[in-house]
């Protein structure tokens, strides 16, 4: 804007100094043309006109003749002096034929003397006419040209007036057509600018309003603290955020204390005493008495602005209404504190299902190793042992003869070795069972530690031979496949020895050969059959359980590993479940694979020679 | 050269013959185109009016009649009348009247010269003013 209207300043100043300027230097041309013409012209006229007022004196002289007689020596004079004027006018002008009249004069001059007669001076009369006429058309030529001379000077005076009118008149058009341009121009700006500012005010007024809302709705307000601590403004909604009429409240620094809890007022005084020094930002958060008694809690973030608008730091910063927040996450504390106790309880829950699942499985075997001592000790193969002790004790002093040839003395013996075979084949038997017992017992025992574990997110990994492990669960199991008809075959490659939880790994097999037991019991086929097998591959092992049993169905593929699923009427949804990450834990994986109803399943097991942490380990 | 002219010659001849009766009378005539008046004669020849409707006058002087003109005209002799065109021309510079020997001299030059005047012992013929009869 100022640029196009000194721009147009300077054009006006052109418009107006430029056509004075050109006619001011063509009228000092024609000037000095004219002074230069007169000059020239003037002396020309001068002589020619003193060579003509010489000779009508001369003439006058020559008339007075005719009344004095004689010539006087005025007019011989005045004749001279016209040959003179004449002679010298023809040196300076070679333009004008002057050289007849000044020969024509100075014969005059010559023959003429003074005191020359009437009867001397009308044999001249015709020169002397002549005379007269040749100075008079000199004179007349000079008189005609000055009269040019000064007809041009008038003229171009008349011209010269014609053109400083006409540049005045151009020059006022020109002022007036910059006049108006520029008015026009200025008016165009102006009503640009105009509008430009009226588009900035209604944005800003705009954007005023937005912020007045955005504020109101974030439940904020705007402050600004200058320097000196004392001129506090705030905005609108600063003043509805403390609850106070902007008619009323001067907002100050000590004022705005009196609004804070007392016990909130030193750190919030502080707070901006620091941002103020050291020009940091500012967070605070404090809590405000309301007039009505209600205490708000108000965050405060701030910062130092220098700008152009005061060279002096200013404190800008936002007031948020934070009550809701904080009182939301005394909620939300108070929530999480039952979360976590549920959590707790559920996790402990989750624990004892997992436990008593475990350890229930485990206490089948030892229920049935326990049954099985019970029995036999129920059940004894000695009871014969009393009747032959009382037959021996009846014989008395008999007892040889009685045994060498009584025919069941002669049994007796081989009836006693029998029977004591027997009862070294139940003590065996016996033995074993308590030694499965102790095992189940220590399974249990590990189930246990291993719960415990759990909750402390620590194993105790061993070095095993993979078969070791598939014989133990096997073990652990082998009576429920004997009494429900399930054949187990074994297909084992030599596998390395593998480093994992020993009891982890038992805990899954035990639930896939269980899983597979059940299976085939559901099955109506006579042919049931379980392969336990084990095969090397890159990295680690893979224990496969296949049954031939009654299969999964395809949508039942995806959920089979959710805690909670389960097909069995008194399942609990958790064997599988557990194994998964028990098997995830140890860095392996467990899958599954059917072909659906009726053609069994497979369940895979794949570790790793080490698990994860044993590796980091 | 055409009839009327020598009629008019020959009436010349016999006026100029017969002039004994009639010798008294003197024609003054201008050019066809001088309207000139009766009153500006002596002016005319005395050199003072050179000038009539932008026409530049030229007297001229009949030498057979300049007696009776200066007697009957101008009311001078000849020696005047020298005097005062002497003076004229010098002070003037405004040449004196051609002298013509006779009314044919005169007559032809008036008639070939516009603005010429002069004076005639007999009426002059139609194509020239006559501008007084003395």
């Amino acid at each position: 804007m100022k640029r196009a209207t000194d721009k147009l300043i300077a054009l006006q100043f052109l418009a107006v100094a430029l056509p004075i300027a050109v006619v001011l230097l063509v009228q000092m041309a024609v000037d000095a043309r004219r002074a230069a013409s007169l000059e020239h012209s003037r002396p020309l006229r001068i002589l020619a006109a003193e060579a003509r007022a010489y000779y009508k004196i001369f003439m006058n002289g020559a008339a007075d003749v005719v009344d004095t007689g004689t010539l006087g020596a005025q007019s011989v004079e005045a004749l001279h002096s016209s040959a003179g004027e004449l002679a010298g006018l023809a040196i300076i002008d070679e333009t004008v034929n002057v050289g007849d009249a000044a020969a024509v004069v100075a014969g005059l001059e010559a023959i003429i003397p003074k005191g020359a007669t009437l009867n001397t001076l009308v044999p001249l009369r015709a020169r002397i006419i002549q005379g007269d006429v040749l100075t008079k058309a000199i004179d007349d030529e000079y008189e005609r040209r000055d009269e040019l001379v000064v007809r041009e000077a008038v003229a171009s005076g008349v011209r010269q007036k014609y053109a400083v009118g006409g540049a005045l008149i151009i020059t006022t058009m020109l002022t007036v057509l910059f006049v108006l341009a520029t008015r026009r121009r200025l008016k165009a700006s102006l009503e640009a600018e105009i509008s430009a500012e009226r588009q900035q005010r209604a944005e800003l007024e705009t954007m005023s309003v937005r912020f007045g809302v955005a504020t109101r709705a974030a439940r904020a307000g705007v402050y600004e603290l200058k320097r000196d601590g004392l001129d506090l403004w705030w905005s609108d909604s600063m003043y509805e955020l403390y609850a106070q009429s902007s008619q009323v409240f001067r907002p100050t620094i000590p004022s705005w204390l009196g609004l804070i809890h007392p016990d909130d007022r030193e750190s919030a005084q502080t707070a901006i005493t620091s941002a103020m020094r050291e020009h940091s930002q500012l967070r605070s958060q404090y809590r405000v008495v309301r007039p009505d008694g209600s205490v708000c809690h108000i965050a405060s973030l701030a910062a130092v602005v220098t700008d152009s608008i005061d060279a002096s730091p200013r404190l800008v910063g936002i007031d948020l209404d934070i009550t809701e927040r904080v009182e939301a996450d005394d909620r939300e504390r108070k929530l999480q504190q039952q979360l976590r106790d549920a959590s707790r309880h559920a996790g402990m829950a989750e624990i004892a299902t997992n436990v008593l699942h475990n350890i229930g499985n485990v206490l089948n075997s030892v229920n049935i190793s326990a049954t099985l001592v019970s029995d036999r000790i129920k059940n004894p193969k000695t009871a014969g042992l009393g009747k032959v002790a009382a037959l021996l004790q009846q014989q008395g002093p008999d007892l040889e003869a009685f045994i060498s040839t009584d025919e069941r003395g002669k049994h007796l013996p081989v009836y006693l070795a029998q029977l004591s075979e027997q009862l070294m084949l139940d003590q065996r038997a016996t033995l074993q069972e308590i030694d499965l017992l102790r095992k189940n017992v220590d399974h249990i025992k590990e189930i246990v530690v291993m719960q415990q574990s759990y909750s402390k997110l620590v194993g105790v990994p061993e070095k095993l031979p993979v078969a070791s492990l598939v014989e133990d669960a096997l073990r652990m199991n082998a009576g429920a496949f004997t009494r429900h008809g399930v054949s187990v075959k074994c297909e084992f490659e030599d596998a390395p020895e593998i480093v994992v939880e020993k009891h982890k790994v038992l805990q899954i097999l035990i639930n896939l050969l269980r899983n597979a037991k059940y299976a085939c019991e559901a099955s109506a086929r006579t042919d049931k059959q379980v392969v336990i097998g084990i095969a090397n591959q890159a990295g680690g092992v893979r224990i496969a359980v296949t049954d031939n049993g009654v299969g999964i169905q395809p949508e039942h593929m995806t959920r089979i590993f959710s805690h909670g699923f389960t097909t069995k009427k008194d399942g609990h949804g958790f064997g599988l479940h557990s194994g998964a990450l028990a098997a995830r834990d140890m860095g392996g994986v467990l899958r599954v694979d059917s072909a659906g109803l009726g053609h069994g399943a497979t369940f895979t097991l794949d570790l790793p020679l080490k698990s994860p942490e044993i590796i980091c380990g | 050269m055409r009839p009327t002219f020598t009629i008019w010659i020959c009436s010349l001849v016999i006026l100029g013959i017969c002039s004994g009766a009639v010798a008294d009378d003197l024609y003054v005539a201008c050019h066809a185109d001088v309207p000139l008046a009766a009153a500006d004669v002596r002016d005319v020849f005395l050199g003072e009016k050179q000038i009539l409707n932008s026409t530049r006058l030229v007297p001229v002087d009949n030498l057979a009649a300049q007696p009776a003109f200066l007697e009957k005209v101008l009311k001078m002799d000849a020696i005047k009348y020298d005097t005062i065109w002497a003076k004229k021309s010098f002070r003037d510079g405004v040449n004196t009247p051609v002298t013509m020997a006779n009314d044919a001299a005169v007559l032809a030059f008036i008639r070939r010269t516009p603005g010429g005047c002069g004076y005639f012992t007999v009426e002059p013929p139609v194509d020239v003013t006559v501008i007084g009869k003395y």
